[in-house]
């Protein structure tokens, strides 16, 4: 039976709307990966690790959440990354029991940090502030591993990557209070800790 | 003072964070730009099925609503007329074909028409003759 044109313009509708959410997606993506790795990384203090946690996210949210309003995408986001960064710690928390148990040691090969891997970004900028901004990281990570989970959760989604108070929420699934909370306990905590040197 | 401090923190903190972004290891953002590649690709695939189902459970829905109330019509008509009515009424016809005696009759029923219609054509004769002597 041939094609109507009523058909025919649901169809060509219907690939426009799904190459525009699929271009919308990529942009998204696009702003948050860097983020969004980093923050998986400073939970994670691993590499591949953080990079398999972002990499099952985006596949998750593109497969169950792209359909829905691109407000919604940011703390869906979160929430499935945090989601991710408690999988791998638990499994983490598991494998080093097992180690333990059986006396097992790492393989010291496996543990030698990649040359090309640690070699800064040549987008980085001018290396002195690259070195400050190291430092600076480096205290604020040390700081915020120091700190309750869910207050380095709060910190981290509402500080570092800019969400809102009602985003935070809905990512770390609790109520707005709750982030107001755990957010306040962070500030007290990490002024105590840093304060000497950021102030 | 302690508003101070914590924009000031805030600001420092977000500034450290964002420039350990940029400052990657050189093989990472190739491999992130790679997973959005993928994630992508799995929402392309995935939108116009995700589209479908939103109308066709409606649709499913009514379709089954549909097939239950035709059948539960044609139950119902079942139910109101009685078990097996023609087999019933019948019977006593399909006894007189299925009688040998009948069966008999009906071999000389062209005997039976020929004597009906002579015992009328006497009767009328009869009658004309009845009537012509009265």
């Amino acid at each position: 039976m041939p094609e109507t044109a009523q058909q025919r313009r649901c169809r060509r509708q219907l690939r426009g709307d799904v190459l525009d959410t699929a271009a919308r997606l990529n942009r998204f993506l696009a702003d948050v990966e860097r983020r969004a790795f980093r923050i998986a990384q400073m939970h994670l203090r691993d590499s591949e690790d953080a990079l398999d946690a972002v990499q099952e996210t985006m596949l998750q949210l593109a497969r169950r959440y792209a359909h829905r309003p691109e407000a919604e995408w940011p703390p869906l986001f979160y929430r499935i990354l945090q989601s991710r960064i408690r999988d791998c710690q638990r499994r983490r928390r598991v494998r080093n029991r097992v180690i333990s148990f059986f006396g097992g040691q790492r393989d010291a090969e496996g543990d030698a940090p990649d040359p090309i891997e640690s070699a800064p970004d040549p987008a980085g900028g001018d290396p002195a502030d690259q070195v400050v901004r190291q430092e600076a990281m480096g205290a604020l990570e040390n700081a915020l591993e120091a700190l309750p989970a869910r207050q380095r959760e709060a910190f981290m989604l509402r500080i570092l990557e800019g969400l809102d108070v009602a985003d935070t929420a809905r990512a770390m699934r609790c109520s707005q209070g709750s982030v107001k909370t755990h957010l306040s306990r962070a500030m007290h905590s990490l002024r105590q800790s840093l304060g000497e040197h950021w102030s | 003072m302690n508003q101070e401090f914590e924009a000031v923190f805030i600001e420092k903190a977000r500034a450290a964070f964002l420039g350990s972004t940029r400052a990657m290891d050189a093989r990472m953002p190739v491999r992130l730009r790679a997973a959005r590649a993928q994630a992508v690709a799995v929402a392309a695939q995935h939108l116009p099925r995700r589209r479908v189902r939103s109308w066709a459970l409606p649709a499913g829905a009514a379709a089954m609503l549909c097939a239950v109330a035709v059948g539960g019509f044609l139950w119902w008509t079942q139910v109101s007329q009685p078990a097996v009515p023609f087999a019933v009424n019948n019977n006593d016809d399909v006894n007189i074909v299925l009688t040998n005696d009948n069966l008999d009759m009906y071999a000389d029923l062209d005997f039976y028409r020929w004597l009906e219609v002579q015992q009328q054509s006497q009767g009328v004769q009869d009658g004309a003759g009845g009537n012509n002597n009265g």
